[in-house]
């Protein structure tokens, strides 16, 4: 790994790193000084991330497949399902509660299982393209990387169970 | 010393202007699905966020180094003040206050990109371009209005003014920044109704974006106005919590719309209704906390709470403009797609009951706010001079918080879309006898207590209404209380109506359960629910502590050294004046502060034959201001009532001092109140349902990754 990878990877820590430095120099030479060590932290912090916000603008590269992942989200419809089915799930609720009548909760039921019913084929059915890449993939994957034969007792070492 | 600060902080103010327009420029940009331009306005985001950090250490760092050359420091600090207050002078003033609300805002816009990482792909652009809308205005409010950094024109004075010795009190380190919390959170739930208005996705998605902020900013909201009755009581003196101050009533007002679009939310999740009403009630919410800004520091009513005043108000106008005309625009731009999908079916509905309690909420805060403004207006329009005072208030105040009370414990009693005759009868049995009971019993017992059902009011206005008021304001104590068991009663039968549920489920699945272990789960799986129903329990206790002041007991008596008074349960006798530092009676601590003049007036406090230990109310007359010594309160706090004394002179020759005397009830439930309802939203806030857990969203992120591998395997660049 690289220093510039390192560095990168490093990233989630950076934050504690100051944190860190503020609170020894504020300990060994007072407020002011972890303040201004606060201040060049955050100054520095302010231009590199201005300077990568600048590199993006200019970057023609195609996202990588982790920046593509923090810029995805989950679509539309599979909000949809979620929100309909904690809407049943409250219904169930209010119904084991007797908040409302069998009739009007078996009206209800229905309504909400049908649109739910509608909801999951449809994602089933945007899903299949993908169910069946990810299949292919991983049958070509299984048959250039053969699955590594079980280790028989004889195989292992001293103390492995 | 640092000798470019003064420059070196207003060119990082520069900075943040010219970051938040390029993440605004950008983020615009981004909203054409150009995945890389989006990267960029996040990173643009983080960048703004990182230089208003900036700028608020900076001038930490003139404020605790004494830099008189800074205006703002050398107007809100002075060499005798300790770090905590030198830190709490950040927000003293005017200036500093904008740049705290810019930099609370910069935590907010950090926090929120953070978390919309892998999500909301779509309105991300469009939330991150509002935020930096709202940041840039703060910015432009700085730099050309009230800079922080700028210098005093005659030069850095020695020593600087100090900071206002009223906001020397520890509520007053906490109060601020939870209320601007509060503020500063509404905006955005507001950036996220733009952004759904804008792109034209309307449907639950951006609810559900909204929610746990618009939780958040509710809470901190509550937090930061009781925190500000905390500091009235305890700093001003006047034997009360709230005043109906201009500035006490801004800071409320967003509370009342928050709470309503809490409620209205869940209508348009579960019918589809709403649409229209919900945005207007973020964009309401969120314009009211610019107003309450604007009023605390245009100048335009004056007020106790008003410490910095000032000509930025025509930015304000300007602003408060653009936020209205932009959110009115986007409505009526998409107004079709606002239309509602259901209707209310029938009254005995909990939409039903929802709707009314959003226009009991909305219709109070319209009445606060009127009535705020309503003297300066017959100034400006009719030349006359009104004062609208806590009594005209109280008495249209007190009966629609009792109808959002009543409606809050009726609510949970209804189902949605319908509910039947008979379904409501057996629903409403428990908390009937509950409340004729409670009724009952004070009718008879409270007067004997101490705490009569009937509390004699004058008729404050002329007529049939006067009459209804006046009678209303009478039967206010029992028409609480009664309430109040009511609220009780319907959220323990609903706690053991889903326990009832939950123990059958688990017998008919032949698991068994203990009762506590099903009370956790029960509340786990519906955090939403029953967090909502801890905040209902908080609220009740605060209504309890609000009624206190019905029966609250106020005496102004002049007393000699040795002489005795009682009031309520309390004996009371003075035992004398006493001037610190130099008194051999005062503490070390007490002879050590050299920076003012305290003068105490102790009592000994007794109740019954027990003795409670002694009270010691003063005037503190500071060196830097002596004009205007403040009034510290003798306190003695109590679950049932608290002993409130102020000591209104002492003379030191003749040793007499003039004392007034509070016995308030109930006022520490007011506080605990606050504390559960802290519970109940910290439940409720809890995440439900995670994305991970989502089945299509595990493959699509699995495939993806599969087929990335797959290519690196193969030896394939991406």
């Amino acid at each position: 790994m690289n220093p510039e990878e390192w560095l990168l990877k490093a990233r989630p820590f950076w934050p504690l790193l100051l944190l860190f430095c503020v609170v020894l120099g504020g300990s060994l030479y007072g407020v002011a000084i972890a303040l201004l060590i606060a201040s060049g932290g955050l100054l520095v912090l302010g231009l590199v991330l201005a300077w990568m916000s600048l590199g993006e603008l200019t970057n023609e590269e195609p996202l990588s497949l982790d920046e593509a992942l923090e810029l995805a989200a989950p679509e539309r419809r599979e909000q949809e399902k979620a929100s309909v089915l904690r809407a049943l799930k409250d219904l169930e609720q209010e119904h084991r509660f007797g908040k409302i009548t069998d009739t009007e909760f078996a009206l209800e039921s229905a309504r909400m299982r049908q649109q739910a019913k509608r909801l999951l084929a449809t994602l089933d059915e945007s899903a299949k393209a993908r169910k069946a890449l990810v299949e292919a993939r991983l049958k070509r994957l299984m048959k250039s990387q053969p699955v590594p034969a079980v280790a028989t007792s004889g195989d292992r070492e001293p103390g492995e169970t | 010393m640092w000798q470019s600060l003064p420059e070196f902080g207003s060119l990082v103010l520069y900075a943040v202007l010219i970051s938040a327009a390029y993440t605004f420029a950008v983020a615009v940009a981004a909203s054409r699905d150009r995945l890389r331009w989006l990267r960029s306005a996040r990173l643009g985001a983080y960048a703004t966020s990182a230089f208003v950090g900036l700028a608020v250490f900076m001038l930490a760092y003139a404020f605790v180094t004494h830099d008189f050359r800074l205006r703002y420091v050398a107007h809100y600090s002075d060499r005798s003040m300790s770090l905590g207050y030198l830190l709490a002078a950040l927000w003293g003033g005017q200036d500093g206050s904008l740049l705290w609300w810019s930099s609370l805002l910069s935590v907010f816009v950090a926090i929120c990109v953070r978390w919309m990482r892998g999500r909301y792909r779509v309105l991300q652009p469009v939330v991150i371009a509002t935020l930096m809308a709202v940041e840039g205005f703060f910015v432009v409010l700085m730099l050309f209005a009230a800079n922080p950094f700028a210098v005093s024109l005659a030069g850095a004075p020695a020593e600087g003014e100090g900071l206002n010795p009223l906001l020397q009190n520890y509520w007053m380190i906490v109060h601020p920044p939870a209320l601007y919390t509060g503020f500063v959170g509404c905006s955005i739930p507001f950036a996220f109704a733009v952004a759904a208005l804008v792109t034209g996705r309307l449907h639950e998605e951006w609810l559900l974006a909204v929610r746990k902020w618009m939780l958040v900013a509710w809470l901190a909201l509550s937090i930061g106005n009781v925190l500000g009755m905390v500091w009235a009581y305890e700093e001003l003196g006047w034997g009360g919590f709230w005043a109906w101050d201009p500035v006490e009533n801004a800071a409320c007002l967003p509370w009342f719309t928050a709470t309503a679009y809490l409620h209205s939310t869940m209508i348009q999740e579960r019918r589809g209704m709403l649409k229209v009403w919900n945005v207007f009630l973020i964009g309401l919410t969120f314009f009211l906390t610019i107003f309450g800004t604007f009023l605390t520091r245009s100048g335009l009513i004056s007020s106790v709470h008003s410490f910095a005043q000032s000509d930025i108000g025509i930015y304000f106008v300007w602003f408060m403009g653009l936020v209205l005309a932009t959110t009115t625009g986007l409505v009526i731009w998409r107004l079709p797609q606002l239309r509602g999908q259901g209707r209310i079916e029938t009254v005995l509905s909990r939409e039903a009951a929802f709707v009314l309690n959003n226009w009991a909420l909305v219709g109070l805060m319209f009445f606060i706010l009127t009535a705020t403004l309503f003297p300066k207006l017959s100034e400006l329009v009719w030349r006359e001079t009104i004062v609208v005072g806590p009594p005209f208030f109280n008495r249209w105040a007190a009966p629609l918080g009792l109808l959002v009370f009543l409606l809050m414990g009726c609510a949970p009693l209804f189902g949605w879309r319908r509910t039947s005759g008979r379904t409501l009868r057996k629903n409403f049995v428990a908390p009937a006898i509950a409340m004729l009971v409670v009724g009952i019993l004070h009718i008879t017992l409270g007067a004997r207590l101490g705490y009569p059902a009937f509390v004699a009011k004058d008729q404050t206005a002329p007529g049939i209404l006067g009459i209804i008021t006046q009678k209303l304001a009478t039967s206010a104590p029992l028409i609480t209380i009664v309430l109040a068991a009511l609220n009780v009663v319907v959220i323990a039968q609903e706690v053991v109506l889903g326990l009832r549920a939950r123990l059958a489920a688990s017998r008919e699945r032949q698991a068994t359960e203990s009762i506590p272990l099903a009370l956790v789960r029960l509340v786990g799986k519906n955090r939403r629910r029953y967090g909502g129903y801890v905040v209902h329990l908080g609220i009740t206790a605060m209504f309890i502590g609000f009624l206190g002041t019905a029966w609250s007991l106020t005496r102004e008596i002049s007393l000699s050294p040795g002489q005795a008074t009682s009031l309520g349960d309390f004996t009371m006798t003075y035992t004398g004046p006493r001037v610190c530092p130099g008194s051999p009676a005062c503490s070390n601590e007490e002879n050590a502060d050299t920076t003012k003049r305290m003068v105490f007036a102790d009592l000994q406090v007794k109740k019954g034959s027990k003795s409670l230990g002694r009270l010691s109310p003063a005037k503190f007359i500071y060196n830097r201001m002596p004009g205007s010594p403040t009034t510290e309160v003798g306190m003695m706090r109590g679950l049932l009532s608290d002993l409130y004394v102020v000591v209104g002179s002492a003379n030191p020759e003749t040793k007499r001092a003039e004392f007034q005397i509070h016995v308030n009830p109930f006022v520490s439930w007011i506080w605990m109140g606050v504390l559960v309802l802290i519970l109940g939203t910290a439940v409720s806030i809890w995440p439900e349902v995670s994305w991970g857990a989502l089945g299509v969203w595990v493959l699509t992120r699995t495939s993806l990754r599969l087929e990335a591998e797959s290519r690196v395997a193969r030896g394939e660049s991406s």
